[in-house]
């Protein structure tokens, strides 16, 4: 009681001081140093990105002839984009097929386990543990033709010999295929979360109405956990159409752009080729599609909560 | 009824199926890593052959003793010159043997003269410019001498009048066809002023690990005295740097907009300014913040590589959830006892948000050890390169090493592998309140 008494004296007091002077500093100077930072690496870059790209941007002499909409108009109309746009719908694809399912099921047969449960979530975390630059460079070892394990391997149950890397119609597979082995990671123990927050009472309820352990996987946890499945899927879209490293370190968008991606071209035109208009305004188009997948996960989370 | 607890129909099949499903995946997800570690500490001879091996040999060591009873000549640089012939020429010639080590003795008189050890990991960083061809002249080495003492490729240390050593008479060459190949060698190619005296071969379990060592003297004049090793520290003072300005700035930012700010519009409206961001996706500022950076002068540090990273609205969205909840009843007796808003912020946030902190910092140090796109397109010389840049760069090189690269790729592994078993239940507490993937 007294606590409270003299909290409420204080809450008083507090507002009278506080009508007294103004400003408080204190919150301004701590958030101050992230306000200014914000400002100059994320909206004042985006803003430039809109504006170079507005421009047939001359390094030496900024910001170099005016152009309007035309650098828009010209990576629409050329071939390339349109190729990087293909390639990214078929990486997604593939990588719906062969990554984005399986730390879903991981963490199912995970969430079965009792013994050693602890052990086996520290293990699922060491092939992601790997920085992407290295494990594209192992794997890329493991691909050569001559060389390699793979051929190897499969050249013993009798196929092969396959270009992997060099091969046109086999680069995208060879791509994401890594993903595969290294997919367990966080995503995993996220789904493992999921599962683990389920009410047991559901569980008990679905067990006196005589609900299988089998059956209960698809009629009680996978609607349960749809939710988190779904943000997680908008999340793993814009990786896919984000990703630049594995491509890049594996096959720097060849061969004859077979897997050239957009991310691929923004550094291609603007370090390469020195067009940075062109470049700016490829950016500002990833923007966008990032903006749109961005709203709606924010949108579903929030019909959730 | 058995026992307390009814064993369902099908679950004990779902139980093993569980097992099998995990221990499979598991393996699936190790085997990569298992192949890594042992291209790393492959020879390089089996590195090179067209089936893969996958059980590494043991490399060779050889020692050669170099008689020169009765020689005028005192100056050491001779003597080296001499050592290094009696070293590189054979190596060369026969390096397709897995030799590991050559060591050489010069003996005078009774006395030691010198001694010079390679290893293989300075041969073969050596190998494309000390030796490229199977020209063996003494007049090549002679021009060579320099860049082997500039690189340090080779140890040499001059005695003069060392400690007395016998030789015995006899053959003193090891009955190995190793051994016969290299004493057939020096008798007929005739390049050494020494005598050739002792030939023996043995086994360095030690030797096997030396793609770890080739790493400290690969990029020895362009990134430092710590050669590759320079690489991994520059990543990791970029790591250090972005998260102390998260865990102290961003973690300062996020308690006033928490609990600071009374008002709600205001609080919102600095929400949604952080958080917003998360939308902007990094390769769409790349020219921008390039050209930023530039404009600064700041390209080709580590300024450069570390500054975008201080920006991050996912780190301020998870401390902000964590500081909601803080007691409010509490902040304010600690302003009742007079603290100051700071020392509030020392004194009583910080110990109770232990959790948040350790989060954060694992959280930003994962991707920006792994970050590859900007320090590869802010940096150009290499004293600057972070380990992702300086490891792609090996792979374009002219003579690429699968188990250098796969030496650096478990180094790269090793202080995430150390910060996710240290920290997996911070990890997982931080998934249940935060609720995204980070």
């Amino acid at each position: 009681m007294e606590n409270q008494r003299e909290l409420q004296l204080f809450e008083t007091n507090q507002k009278r001081s506080r009508s007294r002077k103004k400003i408080r500093w204190t919150p301004i100077l701590f958030l101050l140093p992230s306000i200014i930072v914000f400002f100059v690496f994320k909206y004042y870059p985006i803003f430039d990105a809109i504006y170079i790209s507005l421009f047939n941007y001359d390094i030496i002499n900024p910001p170099g002839r005016f152009v309007g909409f035309g650098n828009y108009e010209e990576f629409l109309g050329s071939e390339t984009f349109w190729i990087a746009m293909k390639n990214t719908f078929i990486f997604l694809i593939l990588s719906m097929a062969i990554v984005f399912w399986v730390p879903i099921v991981q963490a199912l047969f995970l969430s079965n386990i009792r013994r050693f449960n602890g052990m086996y979530r520290v293990l699922y975390q060491i092939p992601s543990v790997l920085p992407i630059v290295a494990g594209v460079l192992l794997w890329k070892w493991m691909y050569n033709p001559d060389r390699g394990l793979f051929n190897y391997l499969l050249g013993k149950i009798g196929l092969g010999p396959y270009g992997w890397l060099n091969d046109l119609h086999m680069t995208k597979l060879a791509i994401v295929l890594p993903g595969f082995f290294a997919s367990g990671g966080v995503g995993m123990l996220l789904y493992y979360a999921a599962i683990k927050s389920i009410s047991s009472e559901i569980f008990e309820a679905a067990k006196i109405d005589g609900c299988g352990p089998w059956r209960r996987i698809g009629m009680i946890i996978l609607p349960n956990i749809t939710f988190v499945i779904l943000i997680q899927f908008i999340g793993f879209m814009s990786g896919v159409l984000l990703s630049f490293d594995n491509i890049f370190v594996m096959t720097q968008g060849g061969p004859a752009d077979a897997s050239l991606v957009v991310a691929l071209m923004i550094q291609k035109t603007a370090f390469v080729q020195s067009r940075f208009g062109i470049s700016a305004a490829l950016s500002f188009f990833m923007f966008i599609v990032i903006v749109i997948l961005t709203v709606i996960q924010f949108r579903l989370q929030r019909e959730e909560e | 009824m058995k026992g307390n607890r009814i064993v369902e129909n099908g679950q004990r099949r779902l139980t093993i199926v569980s097992y099998v499903v995990t221990i499979v995946f598991l393996v699936l997800g190790l085997l990569p890593l298992v192949w890594l570690f042992i291209t790393s500490i492959m020879d390089n001879n089996s590195i090179d052959s067209f089936t893969p091996k996958f059980v590494p040999k043991v490399p060779h060591s050889i020692s050669i003793t170099l008689d020169y009873s009765g020689m005028d000549n005192n100056d050491p640089q001779f003597y080296e010159k001499d050592a290094m012939k009696a070293t590189w020429f054979p190596w060369m010639a026969h390096m397709k043997e897995n030799i590991g080590e050559i060591t050489v003795t010069g003996v005078k008189d009774g006395h030691e003269l010198y001694r010079a050890k390679t290893i293989a990991a300075q041969f073969y960083v050596g190998q494309p410019f000390i030796v490229p061809t199977q020209i063996f002249k003494d007049s090549i080495m002679a021009q060579r001498l320099p860049q082997i003492e500039d690189r340090k490729l080779s140890e040499f240390t001059w005695y003069g009048q060392g400690d007395a050593v016998s030789i015995s008479g006899g053959s003193n060459i090891t009955d190995e066809p190793l051994s016969q190949q290299l004493a057939y060698f020096f008798d007929k190619r005739d390049i050494l002023d020494g005598k050739l005296v002792v030939l023996q071969q043995s086994h360095n379990w030690w030797r096997l690990f030396d793609s770890y060592l080739s790493l400290n003297y690969l990029a020895l004049q362009s990134a430092g005295s710590f050669g590759f090793y320079q690489y991994f520290i520059n990543s990791f003072i970029v790591c250090i740097g972005v998260i102390a300005w998260q865990l102290v700035l961003g973690g300062m930012g996020s308690y006033a907009m928490s609990q600071l700010v009374a008002n709600k519009k205001i609080r919102f409206s600095l929400l949604m300014y952080f958080l917003a961001t998360i939308m902007i996706p990094g390769v769409s500022i790349l020219i921008p913040q390039y050209l930023f950076m530039q404009k600064l002068g700041l390209l080709d540090s580590l300024w450069a590589i570390m500054l975008p990273h201080f920006a991050w609205g996912f780190v301020m969205f998870l401390f902000k959830g964590f500081f909601d909840q803080l007691p409010k009843e509490l902040l304010q007796a600690a302003r009742v006892d007079g603290a100051s808003e700071f020392s509030t912020f020392i004194r009583i946030v910080i110990p109770m948000s232990i959790p948040v902190f350790t989060i954060v910092a694992v959280l930003t140090f994962i991707p920006v050890w792994n970050d590859f796109l900007w320090p590869y397109v802010v940096t150009k010389s290499q004293h600057s390169w972070t380990f992702t840049v300086a490891l792609n760069d090996l792979q374009n090189s002219k003579n690429p090493r699968p188990n250098w690269i796969s030496a650096g790729g478990v180094i790269s592994m090793i202080p995430l592998l150390l910060v996710f078993i240290g920290t997996q239940g911070a990890i997982e507490k931080g998934i249940n309140f935060s609720g995204i993937k980070g």
